[in-house]
Order: C-alpha cells, then structure tokens, then sequence
C-alpha cells in the first residue's frame, strides 16, 4: 500500500505543492514500497525566497509542514525560478537513501504531453466554470488534440512537446507559462483568468 | 447638483482641472484628471471612460488571474467612472484643482459589481426600505516615517524611521509638537475636502497617529477615509516625509481601522432601549446577532491582506476571538449603550488596510441579515478576550488568509446579501493575494513585515 501524504490545515502553496508532487511520485509502486520502508526527515528551501518546508517520512505516512524542521537530517535547496539549476544539498552523505528518496519524489515522472492534457482537462472540465472546448497545439509536430467537446475552441495552447507536459503536469502554472512566452495562447482574457484557477488548483493537486 | 449648478462651482473656485477618481476592489483610487469642458461633457454623458484592466488589476499592476466577471472584457475594454457630484470639492494643496469621487459603471450603465461605492449604495437603500438609515465613523490609523516614500523605496524598505520617538502608549503628548505642524495641515485640508474630522492623536506605535471623523452615512464616511488616506500621503510627501495605513509596517503596533455604527430612524437613533436588557432595544439586538452571525465570514473583509493577519497579536488591542460585550475593547464587538446618542457598535476586526466601503458593505450585509432574520447574539463576553487557551470558551476568529476565505466562501448569509458574483470576485482576489505572498518573497514566520510586504503596500496604503 502507497503511504499517504498528509499535509496541515492551511497549507501554504509550497506545502501544497511538495504533497501534489509527493502523491504523483508515490502512485509508482517502487518508489512507494522504498518510500514506506523510510524513517527520517527532509527539509526543503528555495534559494530565491523564504519559502520552505519539511518532509517527515514514517512509514506509512509522508506528512508535509511549512518550515524547515530544526530537526531535519538533509536540507535541499531548490531554485524554484530555475528547474534547471542543480540542488545543493546538505546531508546526503550520512543519510543517502533519504536524500535519494526525497529527490524522487519531488520529480514525478511526466508523461506525453497528451496523457498530461488528458488528466488536467479531464479534472478541469468536471467544472462547469471551465471553458471549452480546449485544444492543444505541438508545435514540434503540429499536432492536435481537443477536449470539452467539437468546434471552435474557446481557448488554444500552442507549445513544444516538452513544454505543453511540464504545464499540463502540474509541474509549471499553464498560464504563467503562457504570460512569460515559454507557451502560446489563442483566446482571450476572460478564459485565460478563470483557467489560471484550474492550473492552480493543479499545481496544488487539487483538481 | 444641476449641469448649472456645476458650471457655477467650477467658475467660483477658479477651477482649471477635476480629478474624478473611483476606487479599485483594492481601494486604489484611480482615475483622471479632466478640463472643466470635458468634466461637464463627462457629467452630462456616461462618464470618463477607463480601460477595464484597471479594475481587474492587483495592486501592483499584474492582471488578477483565476477568476473573472461579466464587466471584465474578454480582452481589454472600457468602464465608465460616473461622478458623483455630491462629493465635488476643491482639492487643497492643489490651486485650480477640483476632485470627486465616482462610481465605476459597465458600458451598459449598470455599476460593476466589485464598485464599493455602488455596493454600499444598495445596500443602504436595502435598509432604507426597512425604515433605517446607518451612520458610519472609521477610527483611522497611520504612520510617519522620516523621508519620502521614493527614499524609503530606494532604500528597500531597510531602516524605515518612524517620525518621533514613540512611547508605545496612547495619546502620549511626547510627539505631538513634531506631529503637529503636519496635522495642522491635514486637518485644513480636510476641512476644504469637507471632511469633518473631529480629533487627531499620536497612537502606540512611534510615529503612529489616529484622525477621528464625525459619523456620516456608511458611503461618505467610506469616501472619507480615502480622503484622509490620500491627503495624509500627499502632505507627507510635501514635507520629505512617508505615510502609510498599511495594517503592520514594523514589529511595534500595527495599524487599525475600527468601524463605529449605529442606525436612526426617522424618530431618531435605535440601539438604546432604557428598560432593555443591557440597555439595548430589540433592532440593536437583532443588528448585533447578524454582526455576530458573521463575524468570521467578515474576516478577509476587515483584513483583506496577509499583512493585515500580521496585526493580530493578543493583548495589542485586536480581537482573537469571536466575542461581544458592553464596552470591553478586547472583544471583536465592542457596544456602547449609555445613551440614545451614544449607543453604536465598534466592530474592532478592522486592519489598516481595509477597503473602507467594502467593510461598511459586509457590515451592513450582516446587520441586515440579524434584522431580515431576528438574530439574537449569544451571551455578553464579560471577561478579557486576549490570552484564551484553545479550545476553551469562545470561537477563535480566522487568523490567516486562507481561514478567513474559508469562512466567507462557506457563509451563507454574507452570500444571500452580498450576492454569490462579489463574494467569488473577492476570494479569487485574496487568493491570489496570498499565493503572491507566499511564491513571490513574502514570509508568514518573519518577525516583521518582509520586504515584498513593505514593497506592495507602503506606498498604495
């Protein structure tokens, strides 16, 4: 059985967001069976702001918290502005298999970018406040795939494959991509506001 | 006011320019600065058209995402700020200049819904139907600090100097002498701005002051603390200082903005009922069980940001729980019940920051809502409300963002008045003012504000 990912109540995002990634790692049954065979403690921090949090593995339960715990037996720092950049870790060397353990669970795997449209439409569109239809564009191949019914679509992504699945995971904010050029938009304001509240609740595994 | 009457105001006053300003969801005023012929065209037609964005916009100028409404454009379109003509003033400090406040309409005339002016219109009205009439007074606070908003800015917030040396005691005298000269000022300006202040003291806090108003209805009173806001900073900045309302600018005191009303009617005043119990007439009763009823649901209202959260601090005079009492300031209503005169309702939640007429709507909406249903409050809180163990006695009030938007997304009497559209717009608004705090540098354990608090809010409050 997978441990269960607890957070508190009022979870800043970036507790909530250590838990969306921590469920989506866990759901590969290898990981979750190393993951419930774990005892220790894991603090993670942003290296751009004072956002943190801490992972407190005991077996069957992975509960996140805000903070970093005094306590904790490795400290990740993260540059959240740059998923690229390297994580400087403090610990590892005493405590390897959690410093391993931790790292992949904060790196789900992403799937094609399809499959991620897929579950992020799929939820979204249980809403009736979410527009449709919804088409995606790869622009590495041209092409397309559309949810939320035929016709013209209210709103179209156009991106690279590798990008269109980092923001279909959760793992990037769509519109945030899309604000900052990484994604393209066909569609206006009004759609783009009230989807932003869908990816949000993505990102926070909460859709 | 006819278009004549208008035209004679503008020529006895030598007015060579009208700023016309309406009031953002987070009560920025903004606006233009018109001629006088354009004034009158505006006056006469629909209104200064504004672009809708600035609306839809937080308060640093990013588009708020995650939530949407009708008057919001598919792209960029524009809105309509209608004067209004009863608050037209010459603008002290400014020769030739005239201002006044404006209500914010759709393209097809009708008020947007997250207009705070038009929200507390209706909502008036709504009581007015009933036979009441409210009268509203905003106990406002601020601070000084030494320099300009733009030093202080370029020093990144660090080192702010609160003007005087504080005393962190009430209506201390030490610093009046210093305060006096720029008070001098405001009040005179006020008084050409027809606000009718009553009081100024120096607060707790070093460099904190507090401008008392005479009560008035809940829109000007509302329109009044946006005055005092605006006059304060500008007479501020003349003089090389700062001023802010932000609700918590330093580890010392934080900023509040404590809302006294009551309600008259034709016969006059009626919260004070000699032979009632606690002296209090059956409508005061009933206004206090709805007050009551939402006390929670009001939170994100009275303390709209997570700087507000920052100024609850037990036994510094903001209320922790859900408590009411006669006169007994540690609880969140605070009643006063002597005299027919006297008798009103501080409701002591208020930060700083507060949209003054979104929290004179949210306490009518609950007032409203005691009175359409007969609430009756439970038992007076007649000990100190600071300082209580958890789980013991009385609710504890939302003491963070999220808690606070829980409570309103999940009352349903705040919804049934405000309307299910405003009460969404607000908590998408919030939301994303919480996620900015927390993603973007800000620092709920932090001792103090952090600089992405002082770098939003200082100078827009």
């Amino acid at each position: 059985m997978s441990p269960a990912v607890e957070i508190e109540a009022d979870a800043v995002p970036i507790v909530r967001i250590v838990a969306a990634l921590a469920r989506r790692s866990l759901a590969q049954p290898s990981l979750a069976k190393r993951i419930a065979k774990l005892n220790g403690i894991v603090g993670i921090q942003s290296a751009a702001d004072p956002q943190s949090a801490t992972l407190r593995f005991d077996g069957d339960v992975v509960r996140v918290e805000r903070g970093i715990a005094a306590d904790a037996d490795v400290t990740i720092t993260i540059d959240l502005g740059d998923p690229d950049a390297k994580p400087k870790v403090n610990g590892a060397v005493r405590h390897p298999a959690l410093t391993v353990a931790a790292a992949k669970l904060l790196e789900p795997p992403v799937g094609s970018w399809q499959d991620e449209a897929d579950r992020f439409f799929t939820g979204a569109l249980a809403s009736p406040a979410c527009p449709r239809p919804l088409r995606v564009v790869c622009t590495d191949d041209g092409t397309e795939r559309q949810w939320g019914g035929d016709g013209e679509p209210i709103v179209e992504v156009h991106g690279s494959a590798a990008r269109l699945a980092i923001a279909m995971s959760g793992s990037a904010v769509l519109p945030e991509e899309i604000l900052e050029g990484r994604l393209h938009v066909v569609g206006d304001l009004r759609n783009l506001s009230i989807l932003t509240r869908f990816a949000i609740d993505h990102l926070f595994g909460e859709l | 006011m006819t278009i004549d009457d208008v035209e004679a105001f503008l020529e006895a006053h030598e007015i060579g320019r009208v700023r016309v300003l309406g009031v953002t969801p987070d009560a920025l005023p903004i606006g233009k600065v018109l001629s006088p012929a354009t004034f009158l065209r505006a006056v006469e037609g629909k209104g200064v058209g504004i672009a809708d964005f600035a609306m839809g916009m937080d308060r640093i100028g990013e588009p708020s995402m995650g939530f949407t409404a009708p008057w919001r454009s598919s792209v960029i379109g524009d809105l309509h700020l209608v004067p209004d003509l009863a608050t037209l003033r010459p603008v002290a400090g400014l020769d030739g200049m005239a201002g006044c406040w404006a209500d914010v309409h759709a393209p097809d005339g009708t008020p947007v819904d997250m207009c705070g002016r038009s929200l507390v219109k209706d909502l008036a009205a709504r009581l007015a139907a009933l036979g009441y009439q409210s009268r509203f007074s905003f106990e406002i606070e601020g601070q000084f600090f030494e320099g300009t908003a733009g030093e202080n800015r370029a020093r990144e917030w660090r080192d702010l100097t609160p003007l005087g040396v504080g005393g962190h005691i009430a209506y201390l005298a030490q610093d009046i002498h210093r305060l006096d000269p720029i008070m001098t000022e405001i009040c005179r300006r006020l008084d050409v701005a027809g606000v009718p202040w009553e009081a100024w003291n120096a607060e707790a806090a070093a460099g904190q002051f507090e401008i008392n108003v005479e009560p008035r209805d809940p829109l000007t009173a509302a329109d009044h603390v946006l005055t005092v806001r605006k006059v304060t900073k500008e007479v501020a900045h003349e003089r090389g200082l700062s001023a802010t309302f932000m609700a918590r600018v330093t580890e010392d005191y934080g900023n509040g903005l404590h809302v006294h009303h009551s309600l008259v009617a034709e016969s006059g005043p009626v919260f004070h009922d000699p032979d009632g119990l606690d002296r209090l007439s059956p409508i005061a009763r009933h206004w206090i069980g709805g007050l009551f009823a939402t006390l929670a649901g009001a939170a994100s209202f009275m303390a709209p940001t997570p700087n507000s959260f920052r100024r609850i601090d037990p036994f510094k005079a903001v209320p922790t729980h859900a408590t009411w009492d006669i006169d007994n300031k540690s609880t969140a209503l605070r009643v006063l019940s002597e005299s027919p005169g006297s008798a009103r309702v501080e409701h002591r939640m208020g930060a700083g920051d507060l949209h003054p007429h979104f929290a004179a709507a949210v306490l009518l909406a609950g007032g409203l809502a005691g009175l359409e249903e007969s609430l009756e409050p439970p038992a007076r809180f007649e000990k100190m409300a600071w300082g209580l163990p958890d789980g013991v006695g009385p609710t504890r009030l939302p003491a963070d963002v999220p808690s606070a938007l829980e409570a309103l997304d999940a009352d349903v009497r705040l919804r049934n008045v405000l309307g299910d559209q405003f009460v969404d717009y607000w908590i998408g608004m919030r939301r994303f003012e919480w996620l900015g705090f927390h993603t973007q540098g800000g620092d709920a354990t932090s001792a103090g504000p952090t600089p992405w608090e002082l770098s939003r809010y200082f100078e827009t409050l």
